[in-house]
């Protein structure tokens, strides 16, 4: 399950918005220089134009079935009374919440960000994590404290959300480089002159 | 065997840049769990970030050796047409005037045949993308016996 978790959040940091395009928000183009034909008309829509409230709206929409599965899933283990383990994610938390959480973080970050500064933002923040975790004590708080207010019945799965975070930054880095449309349609056409004398030489 | 021997070595040489950072990412989490932090899924400290990467890193790398290896000889074989305009292959030469010369007949050969408009991909990824759910169904024989049995033995009212 280690494994399987931060994979999760990586596969889906390689295939998200943010690392498809993730930037400033472009106008609506068309192409004017066919205009008599309406037919061959391109229209380049790249990101919509947001403003805080709808930005705000767009984030809402798209971690609300994240937050229904979450609790969904808490009120049918709860019903079942299927064993749990609050070690894991806390009392109430599941991973559901922990998608929901880097969801909203994404949403909240992808405009500004660059899909291709957003590694070191990534590391950084990953770096002054650990630096809380291993000097201020978080650690043991983490660990033992006991679980009396909300906040630290689900402790775990709050703070293990922003280190599950700068893994999806880090990853959003490589999508964007896997993504690019230069990389997935152009690059063989590119390559293909250079690595056709391989092929043709080798022929046996 | 040479062939693919050259197309692995070519992926290697194209994603040299991520090579490297993975060879980093390795050596800087086996440097971060020894010395700071072991890592902890409860936690997702450094350490289990690092990790994380290094290893999808890994895999993604992996993948593309694989990819070099299946895809390409059939992207020099039939390249695809997003590479090009999409109206250079699929010009049509009138002959109504009788006058075609040799370039213009050369245009309709087999080896200027329209190319299929997407991307190559090996038989097996395709076959498993169009039966998706049987193959899901398959694979995972043994999540889906156990819940029939569960399912047959209370309905059935035995103990299994």
């Amino acid at each position: 399950m280690d494994g399987g978790v931060g994979s999760f959040i990586i596969s889906h940091a390689l295939t998200s918005i943010h690392a498809r395009t993730g930037l400033a928000p472009v106008e609506k183009k068309d192409d004017d220089s066919s205009t008599d034909n309406p037919a061959t008309k391109i229209e380049r829509v790249v990101t919509p134009h947001m403003n805080l409230a709808q930005r705000l709206a767009h984030i809402v929409r798209s971690i609300a079935p994240l937050l229904a599965l979450g609790f969904a899933r808490l009120l049918t283990i709860r019903a079942v009374d299927y064993q749990q383990h609050v070690s894991e994610y806390g009392v109430h938390w599941n991973f559901f919440f922990t998608l929901a959480a880097v969801a909203c973080m994404s949403g909240a970050i992808s405009r500004t960000l660059h899909p291709n500064k957003a590694a070191m933002v990534g590391f950084g923040l990953m770096a002054l994590y650990q630096i809380a975790l291993s000097t201020t004590g978080l650690t043991e708080y983490i660990m033992e404290a006991p679980r009396t207010n909300i906040f630290a019945a689900n402790k775990e799965g709050i703070f293990s959300s922003v280190g599950y975070f700068a893994v999806y930054l880090a990853a959003v880095r490589i999508g964007h480089t896997c993504l690019k449309p230069k990389f997935t349609a152009r690059k063989w056409g590119g390559k293909i002159a250079k690595m056709m004398v391989c092929y043709i030489s080798l022929d046996v | 065997m040479n062939r693919c021997l050259i197309f692995a070595t070519l992926s290697l040489v194209l994603t040299l840049h991520a090579q490297m950072v993975n060879g980093l990412l390795w050596v800087a989490t086996m440097a971060c769990s020894s010395y700071i932090q072991a890592p902890s899924r409860r936690l997702v400290n450094a350490s289990y970030a690092l990790w994380m990467m290094s290893l999808n890193l890994t895999l993604l790398l992996h993948l593309m050796l694989l990819d070099a290896c299946i895809v390409l000889p059939a992207a020099l074989i039939h390249p695809p047409t997003i590479t090009s305009t999409p109206t250079s292959k699929f010009v049509q030469v009138s002959s109504s005037d009788g006058t075609s010369d040799a370039a213009e007949k050369t245009k309709n050969t087999i080896a200027n045949a329209p190319s299929p408009p997407f991307a190559p991909t090996s038989l097996i990824i395709e076959a498993i993308n169009k039966n998706s759910l049987p193959f899901f169904m398959i694979v995972s024989r043994n999540i889906i016996t156990t819940g029939l049995c569960a399912h047959v033995s209370v309905e059935l009212r035995m103990c299994i």
